[in-house]
């Protein structure tokens, strides 16, 4: 139901602002204006507050959040694409499909029973972070963003974690793949995905107050802390010592500076 | 509840097309501005506006069979933006609200120490203009509701029944938040009055 706007002055006004006046009212309140200089003034004030909020607030480009979709998924689109051209199909054509069907479905069955797929991943879900290391080595180290610089890189951390964080100059044998993030400490949890003498390492970033200290236990796996001003890093890697939490370091910058950063690059998902 | 009409796109859209990912990105573009003003509005940060929205956006296509057909997509996206939001807020209420030897790191280093120290995401780091900063002050004293009610009116033009809908509350208050809060605003920033004007009204 339509509020009836009130008759006193401010009423007016929002009224006249909000184009909720009928014609007569409106033709009226313009001849006010025109007799009322602090009226006009409180007009002009509002149409450069609202130019003021229009730049303050200006969102960001659709686009850029779409892009940053993630790609794997259980169902939707590639479901969807396959329904429909499964309709336009003849029947003949269907029982065609439906026996190469059943060829594909029975020869995956018999190759599960071989091969033992990842469970579906679900980044969303509580991970130990044993679980998100196997799954990167399910996935082949895939990252979500790779950063071009020092800047996207520090503008990640300090989005998802509220402090940046750089990496010295890595050396030649520690090769730096990117960042994902994950629910393990807390659902912001990011990591950095690396090898380090062509082997496996991830080294997990969360703030000081959701640390649970995780431990790991047998496996050939290591786990290693360090602590960087409000940020607590684990690595964990099939190594003995930590080859990557030392390169880690807060840089001196502004929160301007980070609030500028590009954002990283959005690598296509691959996975389960 | 929401009425399919202009802008606003329906569940049917959505469901026709069988949880498409190419329609949910479809529909999620062209309701997006509102999704963006529901979040930078509990958050107060554009970066993580930005992250909340896409956050939402990723719970929504993982919750895409629960989408009920004759609905608004955006209404139903928009629920999923202000939870995350509200969430994120939620806890970082509750981080600010440790106390402060509690917050310190147990082996800060002194080059920890010297480093940059940072606000976290309550305050807004918009625009570094006097005046967006003036506007920025003034709008944190104002409620979550009243200032998404603010923005999806003056920015987003939304009608006060939809942004009602939108929030779950009565069209009434939506009206009543946006008056105030632009009375509010009108009051702290009468100097930004044009020049030559002769109604320079006193701070409040």
């Amino acid at each position: 139901m339509s509020q009836v706007p009130d008759d006193t002055r401010e009423g007016l006004f929002d009224a006249y602002v909000d184009g909720l006046l009928s014609e007569s009212a409106h033709r009226e309140f313009e001849r006010r204006l025109e007799r009322d200089v602090n009226l006009r003034d409180e007009l002009a004030l509002q149409g450069q507050l609202n130019e003021h909020l229009r730049t303050l607030f200006a969102p960001p480009d659709a686009e850029r959040i779409v892009a940053r979709f993630p790609i794997r998924s259980t169902s939707g689109a590639g479901a969807t694409a396959w329904n429909k051209h499964f309709a336009n199909v003849s029947k003949g054509r269907r029982f065609a499909w439906a026996a190469v069907l059943v060829v594909v479905v029975g020869g995956g069955w018999l190759l599960r029973e071989w091969i033992e797929p990842p469970p579906l991943w679900d980044q969303y879900k509580l991970h130990t972070l044993v679980e998100v290391y196997q799954h990167e080595i399910d996935t082949g180290l895939n990252p979500l963003w790779v950063c071009k610089n020092d800047h996207e890189f520090a503008g990640t951390f300090w989005r998802k974690v509220r402090q940046p964080l750089v990496m010295d100059e890595a050396p030649e044998h520690l090769q730096a793949i990117g960042l994902s993030y994950v629910h393990a400490l807390s659902p912001d949890t990011t990591y950095l995905l690396a090898r380090v003498r062509s082997r496996p390492v991830l080294v997990f970033v969360d703030r000081v107050e959701v640390d649970t200290h995780p431990e790991i236990e047998g496996g050939d796996l290591n786990l290693f802390r360090r602590q960087v001003d409000q940020l607590i890093l684990y690595e964990l890697t099939p190594l003995d010592e930590p080859h990557v939490l030392k390169l880690f370091r807060k840089p001196d910058v502004t929160i301007q500076w980070l609030e500028d950063a590009p954002l990283p690059t959005v690598t296509p998902a691959v996975g389960p | 509840m929401l009425q399919s009409g202009k802008n606003l796109g329906t569940a049917a859209d959505a469901s026709e097309r069988g949880g498409d990912r190419a329609a949910f990105a479809e529909q999620f573009k062209a309701s997006f501005r509102t999704f963006w003003y529901l979040a930078v509005a509990i958050v107060r940060d554009h970066a993580l506006a930005e992250d909340i929205v896409q956050e939402a956006a990723i719970v929504a296509l993982k919750k895409l069979d629960q989408f009920q057909p004759g609905t608004s997509f955006k209404a139903w996206m928009s629920t999923m933006v202000r939870y995350v939001a509200l969430n994120h807020a939620r806890k970082e209420q509750r981080r600010r609200a440790q106390p402060l030897d509690e917050q310190q790191p147990a082996r800060a280093t002194a080059a920890d120490a010297q480093s940059l120290r940072v606000t976290p995401g309550g305050a807004m780091h918009i625009n570094r203009d006097l005046y967006d900063e003036r506007i920025v002050k003034a709008l944190d004293a104002v409620s979550d509701t009243a200032r998404a009610c603010l923005l999806l009116r003056t920015l987003e033009d939304m009608k006060y029944g939809e942004i009602a809908d939108l929030l779950g509350i009565p069209e009434g208050t939506a009206m009543s938040h946006v008056h105030r809060t632009r009375q509010m605003l009108r009051q702290k920033l009468s100097d930004l009055a044009p020049a030559g004007t002769s109604s320079k009204r006193a701070e409040a």
